[in-house]
């Protein structure tokens, strides 16, 4: 079909073009906005940083600044958790550094993300942020709280000391005094100088270089003005007695140099010194005390100028920035009268200002200036190198980077992997910011933990750890360096706590675990998340500590049940039988008989970016017959795994301080062979649990299951470990009697698939009949003391479980000294031996002409709140998970403010 | 009024706006409908309004965002009123057929600058007025400033439209010069177009920051203190935003009146002396003509077939427009575009999303130029039949459009991809998993535009047969272009997000294989029998 166009409405196509490219960036940002909604809407939260905004709008990175007036009340700062779409975007209550000098509060202006800066003390202040729907998400920000009023003049030497007022300064030859004034923001147009405010032994420039006249007493003054107009002076009371030149460098007139011409005019005592020439142009004056006869000595050094020579009054080598000014002049060399008509010019006029007027020059960024003096026709050149004063600094790790994991701690291996891939117990530490533009002097708490080496050219050190230091620990400490000088209240520290043990290797990526996993030598001490992209497969095992990190299993392709994404299989016919990769090169041989201790701790693991993608994600952790040697694990949180933690025959595990759920059956499945078995040494295992929480699972927090051969002997021999659950275990895992039901079903086909093998399609149907059977089954009247009633609902607490029916289950062997649990029978017939319901008689039926065994209607066992005789249960259905700084101190034993 | 100047008039409407019968259902139903549109559209404008004033008063600068306002609107008029004007008094077709009537160029010249002004007058009031109101609100203005308002829209009328005729035969003269300089017009074009979306994502950007943070200035003080010098000497524009806020009234509407004066005495001189001669002069010059002697190369039938689309697309100001110039600003609009919606798209989802979202913003722009195919048929307009009796298979002659329609596209897609490798805005193996994707549906969607225009094509018979109108082809390609950005985009951020890259890439890889698959086999069904259809 053709159309011609006769009409001439004006439907231009490029205005049509036009306004569809105007529309483009609007549809992108609908796009990502709608994008971000359903995204949170079908995910949990999972933030993965803090950004802070100034009230400039301008993005805070780690080491800025925020300065603050003490008195300004409507400072404010935006803080953001991102990604943006989540729905949890508060803070919890800040944390402040110890060394702060300063002290800030932050007022959070409701229903916003802003927060109004509160100062309360003048100095910098540190505080480190954390996300409330993930206390790992951590930011920390500094501000300089600055005052128009001066706090504090000091006076200080070149030997780093302090002079006080109320002491009698010795001095000895002429020296440079410096002045540290705190907040230099309160100064006042660079209005600070010195003087000679009583006496007349001694003499003192601008920028405080004191030169000596005559022995005796002087009062020097050093005054500061601030914006308040007030006066600020600091007197020092300086006693020259003990000197015996006048200054270090004396410039004579050409021709005139000589020992009695020195003597005479440099030494302070005339007449009871001597002087003699000891070196080009170096003299030394000797001066004996007529009274005592004590000698004293000192050198002075000559230079012979011409009459009109002259030069810059002071030659500072290194002036700092956000010091106070220092002022040029000029002066005659031979007289010191200041020299007219000289002009001042910088080479680069962006690292100072200069004042013409009252020749204060005010270095502003650090680098190296050239300040050229010109008198006629001459010219005087000086190189003065401008390092910086910061006000604060950060280290490449900060306080924000110390408290991590349940614990809040963060512990350190001996040795790390360089470059080559070779372990090293040398760590490259230094300062965030590496652009070498301030000085800082390094120190370390306990040299004999960890020693440090400067780096030449760079503030950066390398620290060598000790293998003796384990166990112990160490604070590595800078000083911001100033005229030598350590400059108060800005030094940063970060303390390096060491493994107990000297084996543990800083890991910070999956290659160098895969290195760790193939030897098996040295353990992991995780510095960072790990994202694997396969299954880190080990023979004999290695210890971990996660330092709260995540071992991210979601990338691995493939995880079927009874894989874990961190599998230790002892039993070398484990490996084919799940076909998991082996490491390239490695030999795996049969290790069950191997005595190695393995700890899991501070370990955060999961195998799937959310719980619905969870279901046949295989485990986090599965360790399969370690007869020998003992597992723990404390602090871990294993979540989004099809099973959290399986361990298979092993003989002695613990669980201490454990955040156990959020997985698609159980967070800790255990398998056991029948009692007594040759591999345990014909003695029973144990397995312990101590302060531990069970989250909600789609099955039993942590179940025990029977793992063998299918005959009667073996079953009727029972499989149940010693099973201790000591301090204190919270269960959260409440299920309503229908997705118990559901629960159960799917427990026993998953029991029976490990015997069996049967396609999808038959396992749905007997999940089916599964379901239907045991309605029938927890409908009886006998089981009524395993639901507790809710709001007309009935539901069931899920902490432990033992399934019973053809496995002799034996409740006795569980031992709980929690006073609010209990352990329950869930028997399968009623104490005449009557099925409770005739599916289970039928079940009864089928199993015995099938399996040829002798009993088949074992009651399960079930560890659960204790809600009989009225007594109500610690936690009820529906009851929140504790928010995360909660439920740590929890498990710690801890109080809450600590982590507040 | 005469007559024959009030019949001029209703023309000029009719001609624009199409014929209006009160006694038609479908007449009111259309006019209702466009009033809606036009409700909407104010609206849009007037939401828009307060957020840009609002953005500047958090910097305390509200007056100078006025005197930008009316910059912008100043520039805006007199420009297009250049192009209008030239149109409507001088280049318009119609004057070739008024040229045979018993009516004076003097009433045709008040009949059509009597259009140009209302026209003018209504698209003014349109834009400025929410921007005005919105400025009252925000600024908390008395009654005073709202009696104010005609005064600033009258003169923001009638000056810019008469410096618009006092430029326009300048201005025609200018573009006679240039007209036949093709490749310096695109590159004019491009550098225009480029220089026209950095400066609106750029403004869009700070807005978007302000909504979503209305504490912050979105100005560095820097940025505040060179506006506010700047907007000191844009003279005479801060006049019309001087009588508004009652600032220098004794300078700003001596200024304006003497400026109305200057322009109207100027327009009336030009009028007088130079309209009838220009006029009779235009019609005398075909359109596009100019001389050009070329030597009659021989070349193989597929180069020669390339040759001459280049050719018809490179000497209309209008394809080149539509297609190269397009193409052309394209790798760096997709920079500006995607380096502000990549840093938005990462703090709202994270970083996750970087694949979904640089398809999106790619695949869209990739739809703008791939349109151009959805006339590919259309634009043979009085050759068309010539297509169907030279003696080239006509699936050959579609392939050669194919080819060059590829070829743009290819280039400019790896320049897109180049420049968001150079700046880094993600990795080597991802760009060019993207380039594959983006040329795969870029195929896709020229072959459907194709066949589009192939079932049903527009031909224009009229005036220089150049397809100048948007039409239904058009408009369906780049809806659907739209359709599957948003859906390839959309996929990649929540698949990116919640299952990882990897996965993403492949699934959206197989979305874009799909689709090319489909192209093909639509586009090759029943060609010929189609093509041949045409006309028939």
């Amino acid at each position: 079909m053709i159309v011609i166009h006769t009409e001439n409405r004006r439907k231009e196509m490029k205005k049509f073009l036009l306004i569809v490219i105007i529309l483009i960036p609007i549809i992108v940002t609908v796009a990502l906005n709608a994008t971000g909604r359903l995204i949170s809407m079908i995910t949990p939260d999972n933030p993965t940083g803090i950004e802070i905004r100034s009230s400039l709008n301008q993005v805070i990175e780690k080491d800025d600044v925020i300065r603050v007036d003490i008195k300004d009340t409507s400072e404010f700062i935006m803080v953001d958790i991102l990604p943006l779409m989540t729905k949890e975007d508060g803070i919890n209550e800040p944390e402040k550094e110890e060394n702060n000098v300063g002290d800030v509060d932050l007022v959070r202006q409701e229903g916003t993300n802003k927060y109004f800066v509160i100062p309360k003390k003048v100095g910098i202040v540190k505080i480190i942020l954390s996300a409330i729907a993930n206390v790992n998400v951590r930011r920390a920000v500094t501000f300089n709280v600055t005052s128009d009023s001066i706090e504090n003049l000091t006076v200080y030497n070149s030997y780093e000391s302090d002079l006080q007022e109320s002491e009698n300064y010795l001095v000895n030859h002429s020296q440079q005094l410096y002045f540290d004034i705190f907040p230099i923001e309160a100064l006042s147009n660079n209005m600070v100088t010195w003087k000679v405010s009583n006496g007349t032994s001694v003499e003192i420039t601008p920028n405080g270089y004191l030169t000596i006249r005559e022995k005796g007493l002087s009062v020097i003054r050093v005054m500061a003005k601030d914006r308040n107009a007030d006066l600020i002076t600091k007197d020092i009371i300086v006693d020259t007695a003990a000197a015996v030149v006048k200054q270090k460098v004396g410039y004579v007139e050409e021709g005139l140099a000589s020992n009695q011409y020195v003597n005479e005019n440099f030494a302070l005592d005339p007449e009871n010194s001597s002087t003699t020439l000891v070196g080009e142009g170096v003299y030394s004056v000797t001066y004996v005390d007529p009274l005592t006869q004590e000698e004293l000595s000192d050198t002075i050094r000559i230079e012979e100028v011409k009459e009109d020579d002259w030069d810059f009054s002071d030659r500072p080598e290194i002036l700092y920035t956000n010091n106070g000014p220092h002022f040029l002049k000029a002066v005659n060399l031979l007289t010191r009268d200041p020299q007219e008509d000289v002009t001042f010019t910088l080479d680069d006029s962006s690292m100072a200002d200069y004042e013409n007027e009252t020749g204060a020059l005010v270095p502003v960024k650090a680098g190296i200036l050239n300040i050229t003096a010109k008198y006629k026709n001459t010219e005087k050149s000086l190189k003065v190198t401008i390092r910086e004063k910061v006000s604060s600094f950060e280290l490449m790790l900060g306080s924000e980077d110390a408290k991590l994991g349940i614990q809040l701690t963060r512990k350190w291996g001996n040795y790390w992997f360089d470059e080559e891939g070779e372990l090293t117990n040398k760590f490259n530490f230094g300062l965030y910011n590496k652009a070498n533009l301030f000085d800082v002097v390094w120190n370390s708490s306990n040299p004999d933990v960890i020693s440090i080496e400067n780096v030449e050219g760079t503030q950066d050190v390398v620290l060598t750890f000790s293998e003796d230091g384990a166990g112990l620990s160490s604070v590595i400490s800078a000083d911001l360096i100033v005229n030598n000088r350590k400059v108060p209240g800005l030094r940063k520290s970060f303390e390096f706590k060491m493994m107990d043990t000297p084996d543990y290797v800083n890991v910070y990526n999956f290659e160098e675990m895969k290195e760790l996993a193939f030897d098996e030598i040295y353990n992991a001490c995780l510095q960072s998340d790990i994202m694997a992209t396969h299954v880190l497969s080990m023979n004999v095992g290695i210890s971990i500590f996660g330092n709260g990190f995540l071992f991210d299993g979601s990338q691995i392709p493939s995880l079927p049940l009874g894989v874990g994404a961190i599998s230790i299989f002892r039993e070398a016919y484990q490996w084919g039988r799940y076909g998991v990769q082996q490491l390239e090169g490695k030999t795996y041989t049969d290790t069950q008989s191997v005595e190695k201790d393995l700890t899991f701790e501070e370990l955060r693991m999961s195998n799937a970016v959310s719980i619905e993608e969870s279901p046949n994600r295989g485990s986090c952790f599965t360790i399969i017959a370690p007869w020998k040697g003992k597992i723990a694990f404390k602090y871990m949180q294993v979540r989004n795994a099809e099973r959290g933690i399986e361990v298979v025959w092993a003989k002695d595990v613990s669980f201490e301080g454990c955040i156990l759920g959020d997985n698609n059956t159980y967070s800790v499945f255990a398998v056991y062979p029948e009692f007594p078995h040759g591999a345990f040494g014909n003695e029973r295992a144990k397995l312990a649990f101590k302060n531990n929480v069970i989250k909600h699972s789609d099955g039993p927090g942590v179940a025990f299951a029977y793992g063998n051969s299918i005959d009667a002997e073996s079953l009727a021999k029972g499989f149940m470990p010693d099973i201790l659950v000591d301090g204190f275990l919270d269960i959260y895992n409440w299920h309503t009697q229908e997705s118990f039901e559901r629960m159960f079903s799917k427990i026993v086909v998953q029991s029976l698939l490990a015997y069996t093998s049967a396609t999808q399609e038959a396992v749905n149907i007997i999940d089916k009949m599964m379901v239907q059977a045991f309605k029938d089954y927890f409908g009886s009247p006998v089981l009524n003391n395993i639901y507790y009633w809710k709001d007309n609902k009935k539901y069931v607490s899920v902490g432990m479980m033992a399934l019973g029916a053809i496995f002799r289950t034996e409740a006795e062997q569980i031992v709980c000294n929690d006073p609010r649990l209990t352990v329950l029978d869930v028997p399968m017939e009623d104490e005449k031996g009557v099925p409770l319901s005739s599916t289970v008689n039928a079940l009864k039926t089928l199993l015995k002409s099938f399996m040829d065994l002798d009993k088949v209607t074992y009651s399960s066992a079930l560890v659960c709140y204790d809600f009989q005789g009225g007594k109500e249960p610690a936690v009820k259905p529906g009851d929140p998970v504790p928010q995360d700084y909660q439920l740590y101190a929890r498990l710690t034993g801890q109080s809450v403010n600590l982590y507040e | 009024m005469s007559n024959q100047i009030g019949t001029l008039l209703r023309l000029e409407f009719k001609n624009k706006y199409g014929t209006y019968n009160v006694k038609n259902t479908k007449s009111w139903l259309k006019s209702a409908m466009y009033l809606v549109l036009i409700a909407g559209a104010i609206t849009g404008i007037y939401f828009v309004a307060e957020i840009f004033f609002e953005m500047f008063d958090r910097a305390g600068m509200v007056y100078e965002a006025l005197v930008i306002l009316f910059t912008a609107v100043f520039i805006f008029l007199t420009f297009t009123g250049v192009s209008s004007t030239s149109k409507a008094l001088y280049f318009k077709g119609d004057n070739e057929i008024l040229m045979r009537f018993p009516v004076k160029f003097q009433d045709v010249f008040v009949s059509k600058t009597l259009f140009l002004i209302i026209s003018q007058l209504i698209l003014t009031v349109s834009i400025l007025s929410p921007f005005l109101v919105a400025y009252g609100r925000v600024t908390e203005a008395n009654i005073g400033y709202y009696w104010r308002i005609p005064a600033a829209i009258i003169f923001s009328v009638f000056i810019p439209f008469l410096l618009s005729n006092l430029l326009a035969i300048p201005g025609m003269q200018f573009t006679n010069r240039i007209r036949n300089k093709f490749a310096l017009i695109i590159v004019i074009l491009s550098i225009v177009m480029i220089g026209f979306f950095g400066a609106y994502m750029a403004v869009f950007d700070k807005m978007v920051t302000f909504l979503k943070n209305t504490e912050f200035s979105v100005f560095s003080p820097e940025v505040v203190d060179i506006l506010k010098d700047v907007c000191l000497y844009l003279i005479p524009t801060k006049y019309f935003a001087d009588i508004l806020v009652m600032n220098n009234i004794y300078l700003a509407y001596p200024a304006l009146i003497g400026l109305f004066g200057f322009s109207l005495i100027g327009t009336i001189l030009v009028i007088v002396k130079l309209y009838q001669k220009t006029l009779l002069g235009n019609i005398e010059v075909e359109g596009s003509a100019f001389k050009k002697v070329t030597k009659n190369r021989e070349r193989p039938v597929y180069i020669s077939l390339i040759h001459k689309e280049f050719l018809e697309i490179f000497r209309s100001v209008n394809y080149s427009f539509q297609y190269f110039v397009l193409a052309s600003a394209m790798p760096l609009m997709v920079y500006f575009c995607n380096s502000i919606t990549l840093q938005l798209g990462k703090n709202e989802i994270g970083e996750q999303i970087t694949l979904g979202i640089t398809l999106l913003v790619m695949l869209i722009f990739s739809t703008i130029i791939t349109s151009f195919s959805a006339t590919s048929v259309s634009r043979e307009g009085n050759n068309f039949y010539h297509t169907k009796i030279i003696p080239v298979p006509v699936e050959k002659q579609l392939f050669v459009k194919f080819s060059m329609y590829f070829l743009v596209s290819f280039i400019a897609n790896l320049l897109c991809v180049a420049v968001i490798l150079f700046t880094k805005q993600m990795s080597v193996s991802m760009a060019f998993s993207i380039f594959g994707m983006v040329q795969a549906i870029a195929v896709a969607m020229t072959l459907f535009s194709m066949k589009t225009d192939i079932k049903r094509p527009y031909f224009n018979l009229s005036g220089e047969g150049e397809i100048v109108n948007n039409n239904i082809n058009t408009s369906s390609s780049i809806g659907f272009g739209l359709a599957v950005a948003l859906v390839e985009g959309i996929t990649g951020m929540i698949l990116g997000y919640m299952v990882g890259a990897d996965l993403a890439l492949y699934v959206c890889a197989g979305i874009a294989a799909f689709l090319f698959i489909v192209a093909i086999l639509t586009y090759t069904h029943k060609l010929k029998k189609q093509y041949n259809n045409i006309g028939n």
